[in-house]
């Protein structure tokens, strides 16, 4: 494509072209294409040095990674890019900042590329708990393509430089910003789109399953919740299996616990910082004197915290996980059950995972943004609605 | 003589050395008779034959409380037994723990008699102002109770309770505060720091101040419990101060909880020889109760200075169960202990932590 055909692909009001939709969107494949590659030495670096500051095991990041990267292939980035080539959005921005999370390693890598290939310059600014990632993947897109590398930013400071972050956000014509909800409060401007706390599940009725597939269940399951260390918006704190009289629930928890127990093997578990763990302690004890007092819970744990399941028979809320493979399943008669349980949190619940019967049907009456198979929460599609969809319908348009 | 007398024997007269001894002698009596507490040590494969130390005694979580029957068998239906409630949350979700004691003349014991090294040293009596609501109108409140032997136990026959369970009557609390003033009476006011911090409040909005007589003093609890905007203990010494001219030395803060009998209070310069105002607080425990900062992992102690989950042993609790962890963190130097407070998550980002969705689950026991 000639530059006048890209400037043109990116509709009028541009003023500051850089590479087309399709080359930026070809550089990043390539990109990504290198990254999904354990020798990357790029990624290898970058690996282990989140792997040490976190307190992350490599094989475990490794994974993680892997399942991050997974929807970035080169036909999804050609269709966004198609995308946003077909919708001539005149109000797109032309600079958009990100403000990064420090709890999953690259989270935001969907808003970074979408915002790349619709045209914009981005900067990225760091969380100081994980500067790695994002500048690592920069310089590697800078290696292979430098037009597409001109265009990311990475960037680093600190808290308290307020007045950086407030620079960042008044010379950016939109900012994303990644948070808990008390970060995004302190970020709130007219032109920052945030995203804040969320949770995710799962929803099953393994009664409309095959037997044999329930051990496949539990393992993808047990994944989604050891993937990231169970710390991100798409972790997996809560599976609620429709099972009437609780057994099958039972035997998903009791396949779930060992399915952790040979996931720590292969991928071990993080060093837990102390806070986290103290509250790993309260919900193992709270389970634990629940089923003493002869309630319908069950407590599964693994050695030295390296797992978590607790399994309730009669349910009554959404139990958030305090993350590091710390799971509830749930017991619901049925799909009443379920929503009157989610409903306290169903506004903040960003993927389920869903198997069998109407739980599909279930999750997208909910309008929950990422719906999908056991196994797959870590790899939203490229076109994932993240947070309901504004950022991804400002840069790309409609589908 | 009786496992309850030796222990009431300790509180009067404590032998720091006899403590390891009457402790494990407690584990015992506890493991014998009180049925859940011992199917939570049979469960972590705790024997009383193999527990050696006072340290390898399981401890139950506070938690425990609200699910299971933690006292000796019966005791529930003992006509002198108390039953203490936690306060519960804001919203009501949770279940109250309920502490049985069996013995009440024990937790009175160990309650004055710390309250008199901590908080009435020169042996004054004097008038007292409740912020809570007494005895006979909260029954199930354990600091109701403390703040009732307080009065009977300190009191100098003027007092106040200006609270009752809907509200605190601020008004009536400054009118009785007046009081005092005009006499040159000194007065010692009782009761959680939200109630104290609507004093304050109270006395900063109206732009009154009030001079209590020298010799006043001002015991808090409860921390953050109750309060929009937790006010920090260095703001109730400087409020405490500024509008009731309560010396720094005599506003004592308290850590204690309905599943404890047995307290530990701020030192001071008031109540420790050599201690001075500009020092940070730890707080000192009873002679009768060992405290540990634990693994939250191992559950082991952790070393001197080191921070973990503060687990607590009370000879006062033998009744129920003297081996009590916490969720809140903190350290232990040299037995002075440095709470930190509950335990919450490191920041999730862009996940939603535990602390976000049940802030009503906060601080639920202590009181």
């Amino acid at each position: 494509m000639s530059a006048n055909a890209a400037s043109a692909a990116r509709g009028p009001g541009t003023d500051d072209a850089g590479p087309s939709a399709e080359r930026i969107a070809d550089a990043l494949a390539r990109t990504f294409a290198l990254w999904r590659d354990r020798n990357c030495v790029r990624r290898r670096n970058a690996i282990a040095a989140i792997a040490d500051s976190a307190g992350y095991s490599v094989a475990t990041l490794e994974h993680s990674i892997d399942a991050l990267l997974k929807p970035f292939t080169n036909d999804a980035l050609k269709s966004i890019a198609a995308r946003i080539s077909a919708n001539r959005l005149i109000d797109r921005p032309k600079t958009v900042g990100f403000i990064a999370a420090g709890n999953v390693a690259g989270a935001g890598i969907h808003e970074v590329v979408i915002g790349l290939i619709a045209g914009a310059r981005v900067r990225i600014k760091t969380a100081s708990a994980e500067p790695v990632f994002f500048a690592e993947f920069a310089r590697t897109l800078a290696e292979l393509d430098g037009d597409a590398g001109a265009r990311i930013e990475v960037v680093h400071w600190g808290r308290a430089r307020t007045d950086l972050t407030d620079e960042l956000i008044g010379n950016c014509e939109r900012v994303v910003a990644y948070g808990d909800d008390a970060t995004i409060e302190s970020l709130h401007r007219p032109n920052v789109i945030a995203f804040g706390s969320r949770v995710s599940a799962a929803l099953v009725a393994l009664n409309s399953i095959d037997p044999s597939r329930i051990d496949d269940v539990a393992d993808m399951l047990a994944r989604d919740a050891a993937l990231f260390e169970q710390l991100g918006c798409l972790s997996l704190h809560q599976v609620f299996v429709v099972s009437p009289d609780g057994s099958a629930a039972r035997e998903l928890a009791t396949r779930m616990s060992a399915a952790l127990e040979r996931i720590a093997r292969s991928m071990p578990p993080a060093r837990i910082p102390l806070r986290d763990a103290a509250e790993i302690r309260g919900v193992r004890e709270r389970a634990r004197w629940r089923a003493i007092a002869g309630e319908p819970v069950e407590l599964f744990e693994g050695r030295d915290f390296e797992w978590t399941v607790v399994f309730e028979r009669r349910p009554d809320s959404f139990k958030v996980s305090p993350g590091f493979r710390t799971v509830h399943v749930s017991a619901v008669r049925d799909l009443a059950k379920f929503r009157e349980c989610i409903a306290p949190v169903s506004a903040q619940i960003e993927a389920m995972a869903v198997v069998g019967g109407d739980c599909e049907i279930e999750a997208r009456t909910m309008g929950i943004p990422y719906v999908c198979a056991p196994g797959e929460m870590q790899s939203p599609p490229l076109d994932w609605r993240h947070g309901g969809g504004e950022f991804i319908d400002m840069m790309a348009g409609s589908r | 003589m009786s496992i309850y007398e030796q222990v009431l024997t300790f509180i009067h007269r404590p032998e720091p050395g006899a403590f390891e001894r009457l402790a494990l002698d407690v584990f015992r009596h506890q493991f014998e008779t009180i049925a859940m507490y011992r199917r939570y040590c049979e469960g972590r494969g705790v024997l009383p034959g193999a527990v050696q130390s006072v340290d390898e005694v399981p401890a139950v979580s506070n938690v425990a409380f609200k699910y299971a029957e933690l006292a000796i068998d019966g005791a529930s239906r003992a006509a002198d037994a108390a039953v203490f409630l936690t306060s519960g949350t804001t919203q009501g979700r949770e279940r109250r723990g309920r502490h049985i004691v069996a013995r009440p003349e024990i937790y009175r014991a160990s309650a004055i008699a710390h309250l008199r090294t901590m908080l009435f040293p020169d042996a004054r009596r004097m008038a007292i102002l409740a912020m809570h609501p007494t005895a006979d109108a909260m029954p199930e409140s354990s600091l109701s109770a403390m703040i009732s032997w307080s009065i009977e136990e300190f009191g100098s026959g003027t007092h106040l309770a200006a609270a009752s369970r809907e509200r605190v009557d601020v008004a009536a609390a400054i009118a009785f505060l007046a009081g005092c003033e005009a006499r040159r009476e000194p007065v010692c006011i009782m009761g959680t720091t939200a109630a104290v911090a609507a004093l304050f409040s109270e006395l900063g909005s109206s732009g009154s101040k009030v001079r209590l007589a020298a010799g006043s003093r001002m015991m808090d609890t409860g921390g953050a419990k109750g309060q929009a905007v937790p006010m920090q203990a260095i703001e109730v010494i400087a409020q405490a101060g500024e509008t009731l001219a309560i010396a720094p030395a005599m506003v004592i803060n308290e850590y204690g909880m309905t599943e404890l009998c047995s307290q530990l209070y701020d030192a001071t310069a008031f109540n420790c020889a050599g201690l001075s105002d500009s020092q940070e607080r730890l707080k000192i425990p009873p002679p009768w109760m060992r405290v540990t900062a634990r693994d939250p992992v191992t559950l082991q102690p952790m070393a001197d200075g080191e921070v973990g989950i503060l687990t607590f042993f009370d000879l006062a609790n033998v009744g129920s169960v003297s081996a009590v962890m916490t969720e809140d963190l903190g350290s232990v130097e040299r037995g002075r202990v440095r709470v930190l407070g509950r335990a919450a998550g490191e920041a999730r980002g862009c996940a939603l932590g535990i602390g976000q969705f049940s802030a009503t689950e906060t601080a639920e026991a202590v009181r």
